[in-house]
This record gives structure tokens, C-alpha cells and sequence, in this order.
């Protein structure tokens, strides 16, 4: 018992919370040149998921990934740190009567909600699942075993107007329709580029889609999709709100 | 044509901020503010110019042309509101070192891309230059006060500068943490450096704040650390913009 109040103590002391930035910083300049450098390196991430990831890119290049999973290593140390000093100042908080809580709560606030959010980020990372497809007009292809996708309708819309002359006869939106079976009932979903179709926790992206110029050969028409099982959305959407909501009492406060 | 505009407005606007700093060092205050205020316009003109030929797309690429406008314009709102003491010889340095920089390093120009059409990606885009001419902002009162050599502003003004700032880029890591998941799916794209760009600049004004758990550090070695800070921004977010050396052009 007196072990774990003197780790707790140790791990909640704020001097280690400066410690742990300052890492984080030196850490984040680093990552930001290797990076830069070798993108292909880290990209596959966002696609295999980080324990894939750390076993093949992670092992196979130690010598740069290190850095990545000593960032992950700070990052983690930060959010416990974080985590006791926040707790025991709201309970301190709590204890004495002051007269405008809110706003002395607002930094802890913060803190949780970073916390949240990179909670949100770890779970989209580890349990997340991605399968990106192609698919081309009424023909079914199935993603996670069970979901069976199809393109109904494709709606490109091509610019003319002399104001964005160098994007002349280029596709400026897209809309295309899909029917998704799998789930109890059929849906359809009408998405876009930055307008995904979603549903519980399944999203449908656009990423790319064919013809894109109206002028020259005539392509095929097909949309690229990215079918996204992200359990990690609500931690993250919820941490955001929770921060901007504390940087506003703070900050106006 | 109307690239070489923009890009022409720039180089003269370049030139004003330029004779705003020299007529600022010779301590004549209507001149420089003259020059201020056409430099300021003209860069205004070249930004509306670039937005108007990218609308509804982000000029995500031009950067360099709106990072003057807006530090100027976050200067004169502070200069409006706050201090006398601030020197504008400081304030315009930063705007003619800035501008002079993009003129004659100007970055490969790059066509908007059709992710970049959203709400999001335009806060991602103008929230975060926003914060760090905040920050920016920052770094010439702390210059001035070390070179000056008395604490002629108080901590708590630099502070709040650097709260705005951190609120701005905060917004602008939201804004671009919702528009890669609407894109992708993943709020985080690890494959762009500018994350970490990003995370390293937001992180260290973070820590900055922090400070005060650290009884020791007087304000001249907060001065320091802020003026650290603006190392941080040149090498994260002020240099990527740059390009190879051009000379610049003045006539259409």
C-alpha cells in the first residue's frame, strides 16, 4: 500500500508533467523530419493498424521507428501524469468553497479531455479495422466478410467558370450512391468527398472516384471507398467537445 | 496572368513592410504607419486575389502570402488595444522579415486539391496561422522587453497572447482532426509531417504555460524560453514555406 501512494506520488508530480512536454516536444521535432523523410515508413499505419504495424514496419526499421514508439511511451507516462495531478486538484477543488468553480475547473477539464482523446486515438489505432475498395457500377463486392457494398448511382459535377480557370473541365464534387447490405436492413447512402455515409460504427468514405475531366479519353466510371469499424470515434468526438467547451471558460474566464 | 497579380501585390507589399521597419527605426511614426497601413492593403489585395481564384477550394499551398497579412493585422488589433509601449520598429521587423522572406524564397506553386473543399479544411488552414501570429507576437514583446531591459509589460500580457494562440491553433487542430476523418476515416494522418509540425508548436507554448509549476524561472528566462519558441516556429511552420532563392519581379 505505502508503494503504490509513492508511485502514485512520483507519477503525479507536477515537475514531471514539464519533464514530459519538454520529451514530447524534442520527440514530435524528430518524428516531424524522420517523418518527411521516409513518410512511406509511418503511412501504413493508418491502414494496418498499430499492432500490425509495430510488428513489421515497427521491428523491420527500428532505427527509425524508435522514436515513434518513444512518443507513444511519453504520450502514455503524460496522459497517467496528467491523469493523478488533474484528479487530485478537482478533489481539492472540491473540498474548498470557491466562488467561481467552473472556472478554476476549466484547465482540468482540459486535461481529461486530452486524455479522451488520445484514448480515442489509441482505440482507433489498435481495434479499429480499414478495407479500402474499388467499386464500378451495379457489381456487389463485400468487405469484413459480411458487408456487401454497390455503386447505384455516380453524380460528378465538372468545372466551367473562368474563375477557377486552372481547375477548367476537372470534377469539383461527386456524389455517388451505394447500397449497402448486410446489416438488418438494406441502406442506401449518398456520399462524397468529405461526406461519408455512417452507420453505428461503421463509416464509408469516398477517397477517389473516375472520370475526372470530362475533356480527352473518356475513363471508366468507379469509386475508390474506405470502409472504416471505428470504435474509437465516440472517445475522441466526446474529448474534443469537452476541450473546446474548457478553452472557452478559460480563456474567456 | 492573375497568379503573377497576386504574386505581384505580394513583392510590393513586401517593399512597404520593408519601408515601414526603416521609418520605424528612424522614429517616424506617421510614415511607418502610412506604410503599415498600404503594405497591409496590398498584401490584403494579393490574399484576395489567391482566395478568389480558389473558393471553394483551401489555397492550402500559398501559406506564404497570408502569414504577413494576418500576424500585421493581429499586431494593429493588440497595438489598438493594448500597450504604448509597444515599439512598432519590433512589430514591423517580424512583418518585413516574414514578407521579405516569402519574396525572395517563394515556395513552388501547388493547385488546391478537391479534399481541401470544406468548412474544415479553411479553419485547419487560416486558425492556425491565427495561433502562431499569436505566438509570433509573443516573441517580439519578449525580444523587447529583454533587450530594453526592464519589465515594461507584465508576464500576464504575454500570457494571454499566448492563450489566444493556443486557443487558435487548438481550433485549428479540431478543425483538422474532423477534416481527415470525413476524408479518410482517421483523425490522425500519420503520413503528413505537419502533424507533428503541428504537435511540436502546441506542445511547447503548452509547456510554456506550465511554467509557473516551476517556482524557480524569472521572467527573463521566460523571455528566452518564448524566444526558443520562435525557433520552433521558424523550423515547423516558417521554412517549410520557403523555396529555392528567385529574384523577385515588380513589374507586370
Amino acid at each position: 500500500m505505502k508503494n503504490i501512494k509513492k508511485l502514485w506520488d512520483i507519477m503525479g508530480n507536477v515537475y514531471l508533467s514539464v519533464y514530459l512536454i519538454v520529451g514530447i516536444v524534442i520527440n514530435g521535432g524528430i518524428l516531424y523530419f524522420l517523418i518527411k523523410n521516409y513518410p512511406h515508413l509511418f503511412a501504413p499505419i493508418n491502414n494496418i493498424g498499430l499492432i500490425e504495424w509495430a510488428k513489421t514496419y515497427g521491428l523491420s526499421y527500428m532505427k527509425y521507428t524508435c522514436y515513434f514508439f518513444l512518443f507513444l511511451f511519453f504520450l502514455l507516462l503524460f496522459c497517467i501524469n496528467m491523469f493523478i495531478c488533474t484528479t487530485q486538484k478537482i478533489i481539492s477543488i472540491f473540498r474548498t468553497s470557491y466562488k467561481n468553480k467552473l472556472s478554476r475547473l476549466s484547465p482540468h477539464i482540459m486535461h481529461y479531455a486530452v486524455i479522451l482523446i488520445l484514448l480515442g486515438f489509441l482505440i482507433n489505432y489498435l481495434f479499429s479495422k480499414t478495407n479500402t475498395i474499388i467499386l464500378v457500377p451495379n457489381i456487389k463486392r463485400c468487405v469484413f466478410n459480411n458487408i456487401c457494398l454497390s455503386l447505384q448511382d455516380l453524380n460528378i459535377k465538372y468545372s466551367h467558370t473562368k474563375r477557377l480557370f486552372f481547375w477548367d473541365k476537372r470534377a469539383i464534387s461527386c456524389n455517388a450512391k451505394i447500397k449497402i447490405e448486410g446489416f438488418k436492413n438494406t441502406i442506401y447512402k449518398t456520399i462524397g468527398i468529405n461526406s461519408p455515409g455512417i452507420y453505428k460504427i461503421y463509416s464509408f468514405h469516398l477517397r477517389d472516384f473516375s472520370p475526372k475531366i470530362t475533356s480527352g479519353m473518356s475513363s471508366k466510371e468507379y469509386v475508390v471507398l474506405t470502409v472504416k469499424k471505428d470504435y474509437g470515434i465516440f472517445f475522441y468526438l466526446l474529448g474534443t467537445f469537452m476541450f473546446i467547451f474548457g478553452l472557452l471558460i478559460y480563456v474567456i474566464g | 496572368m492573375v497568379f503573377n497579380m497576386d504574386k505581384l501585390l505580394f513583392n510590393w507589399a513586401s517593399i512597404f513592410y520593408t519601408l515601414t521597419f526603416i521609418w520605424a527605426l528612424l522614429k517616424s511614426n506617421k510614415y511607418c504607419y502610412l506604410f503599415y497601413f498600404i503594405a497591409i492593403f496590398l498584401n490584403l489585395f494579393s490574399v484576395i486575389i489567391c482566395l478568389y481564384h480558389s473558393i471553394p477550394l483551401v489555397p492550402i499551398f500559398q501559406k506564404s502570402r497570408f502569414i504577413p497579412l494576418i500576424y500585421s493585422l493581429v499586431c494593429l488589433l493588440f497595438l489598438k488595444h493594448k500597450h504604448k509601449n509597444v515599439s512598432l520598429s519590433y512589430i514591423s521587423s517580424v512583418s518585413c522579415f516574414l514578407s521579405l522572406l516569402f519574396c525572395f524564397f517563394p515556395k513552388d506553386f501547388y493547385l488546391p486539391f478537391l479534399q481541401t473543399k470544406t468548412i474544415f479544411a479553411f479553419l485547419f488552414f487560416i486558425c492556425e496561422i491565427i495561433g502562431v501570429s499569436f505566438y509570433l507576437l509573443c516573441g517580439v514583446l519578449s525580444l523587447q522587453r529583454l533587450v530594453s531591459k526592464n519589465a515594461i509589460f507584465e508576464q500576464s500580457i504575454i500570457n494571454n497572447q499566448i492563450k489566444w494562440g493556443i486557443f487558435f491553433q487548438t481550433i485549428s487542430m479540431f478543425s483538422g482532426e474532423i477534416w481527415s476523418y470525413l476524408n479518410s476515416g482517421s483523425p490522425v494522418v500519420l503520413q503528413d509531417a505537419s502533424v507533428f509540425s503541428c504537435i511540436t508548436i502546441w506542445f511547447y507554448f503548452i509547456g510554456f504555460l506550465h511554467l509557473y509549476l516551476l517556482k524557480k524561472i524569472d521572467l527573463h528566462q521566460k523571455d528566452f524560453i518564448i524566444l526558443g519558441g520562435m525557433i520552433i516556429i521558424f523550423i515547423f511552420f516558417i521554412y517549410p514555406e520557403t523555396g529555392p532563392f528567385t529574384i523577385p519581379g515588380f513589374l507586370p
